[in-house]
Parts: C-alpha cells; sequence; structure tokens
C-alpha cells in the first residue's frame, strides 16, 4: 500500500517466505534500494553495497548453497522446533531460486580490518530495515535471512565481490504468495525486555 | 507525527547529536520500545 504511515509499516512487517512468481517492477527495485540509502551508517561513510540478483543460474546456485547452510544447521539437530516458521523457512530453502529476486547487503570494510563485530553491523543493518519496510510499502514480501554465510566465499566468487567487501545478509524479495499476508507476528510484550537505567529495573507491565 | 509516513520518514531520517534538556515522555519512549518490538529477530527469538 504505498503512502503508508510508519506506524503501521513497523507493526504490520513480518517475514514472508512464500512468494508469487509475478516479477518485480525495476522501478520498485530502485525505490527500496533508494530507501536503504537513507539509513544512518558510522561516519556516514556509507560503505554498504546491494547486489539485485535476478539471473535464473545465478539464483540456482546460490539456492543450493543455502539449501546447504539450513541442511547443516537444522536437518541435522534433533531439538529443531517444528513450528510454522520452521515449516515456511524449510520451504523457503528448498524454493529460494525461484524467489524473483534476491539482494545481498555487503559491507565494505576495508583492506584488512579484519571479521565483521557486531558493531560494524550498526552501518549495515539500519539500511536493510529501511529496504524492507519500503518493500512493504511496495506490497513486496522480504525476509531477512543468512544461510548463504556458510558457502560466503562461493557466493563472493559467483558474484565477483571483492576480497574486501563482506556479505552482511540474503534478503529474498517477490510479491506474496497468494494467502500469505503482512502483519500478525508475534512479539513478547516490551516490559519482558526493557530496563530502566539498570539491567534489574524492568519495565513496568503495559498500562 | 502519527501521521508520517514511511517513505517521509526515511527520508528525514538522519542523525542528532545535540538534544534540548526537555525531559522525553515516558509514554514517547514506550512508543518507541514497541516499534523495536516489531523488529525481526533470527527465528524470531528476539533475544
Amino acid at each position: 500500500m504505498p503512502g503508508m504511515s510508519l506506524h503501521d509499516a513497523i507493526q504490520g512487517q513480518r517475514a514472508i517466505r512464500r512468494f508469487s512468481t509475478a516479477p518485480v517492477p525495476q522501478v520498485a527495485i530502485e525505490q527500496v534500494l533508494a530507501a536503504a540509502a537513507r539509513a544512518p551508517s558510522g561516519g556516514n561513510r556509507q560503505q554498504w553495497s546491494f547486489v539485485v540478483i535476478r539471473d535464473d543460474a545465478l539464483k540456482r546456485r546460490i539456492g543450493e548453497w543455502y539449501l546447504d547452510g539450513w541442511n547443516v544447521t537444522y536437518a541435522s539437530d534433533p531439538t529443531r522446533p517444528h513450528n510454522a516458521t520452521y515449516v515456511s523457512a524449510e520451504t523457503l530453502a528448498h524454493n529460494l531460486a525461484a524467489t524473483p529476486v534476491l539482494i545481498l547487503a555487503c559491507i565494505n570494510r576495508g583492506q584488512g580490518s579484519g571479521p565483521a563485530s557486531l558493531s560494524a553491523g550498526a552501518s549495515i543493518y539500519p539500511a536493510v530495515q529501511n529496504l524492507m519496510l519500503a518493500a512493504e510499502d511496495l506490497g513486496l514480501g522480504t525476509v531477512i535471512t543468512t544461510f548463504h554465510m556458510r558457502h560466503e566465499g562461493e557466493v563472493k566468487a559467483l558474484l565477483g565481490i571483492p576480497d574486501s567487501v563482506q556479505t552482511a545478509a540474503l534478503i529474498p524479495m517477490g510479491y506474496p504468495a497468494e494467502g500469505e499476508h503482512f502483519g500478525g507476528s508475534k512479539r513478547n510484550a516490551v516490559s519482558e525486555f526493557a530496563h530502566y537505567d539498570r539491567w534489574d529495573n524492568p519495565a513496568p507491565a503495559a498500562r | 507525527m502519527s501521521d508520517l509516513t514511511l517513505f517521509e520518514a526515511i527520508d528525514a531520517q538522519r542523525a542528532l547529536r545535540r538534544f534540548k534538556p526537555d525531559p522525553v515522555s515516558r509514554a514517547a519512549i514506550d512508543r518507541m520500545l514497541e516499534a523495536a518490538i516489531r523488529a525481526p529477530s533470527g527465528r524470531n527469538i528476539q533475544p
């Protein structure tokens, strides 16, 4: 719904993992990238890059690595949950290549800067969140994923990404499949995670 | 401010580093935290 309020966009955000095969217009891709570019980054250096992957052969190859990452993480884990989220994530892992667009969010940390730290994420994940909220505004579903990381070197080689650039997230994007809707994601109450002044001083429960 | 559209908010976003001493209302803090919890997290574990 173009023109949706900030509040509605935030409240309605949810992972979409099943996609229509309808193509994503180029103008929509440009709009979500423009929204990403408004995000903050350390020193306003904007060291992000986004690789928009639409080529079927590239998506198939990445899909194989993604599925391997998924299998290594979950398929052999006897404690894996079997809830709706797991089932839809498994479906995505087996069908990643059919997603109309894969967006690989990257951060250029320069030569010799060592592996990414959590603080480096402060310069890329706000842009990813902007991108995903803008997609929702355009009726496009997304989900933030990292299962390609197990094969990050191969993904980078496949796409010609320089050594000094690290991948931060792979974001499948497309129109939601029939029956998939925004909204309805479950979250804990603020009182369960917010602390005032000290860790042992939780926020009071909602009035 | 509640009527701000998503794209207006994204376009206007910038770092602010100098602040008035005025207190921030509890209602405003609650509203920001309510927005924070809508964000994605791996397997929705909200760590």
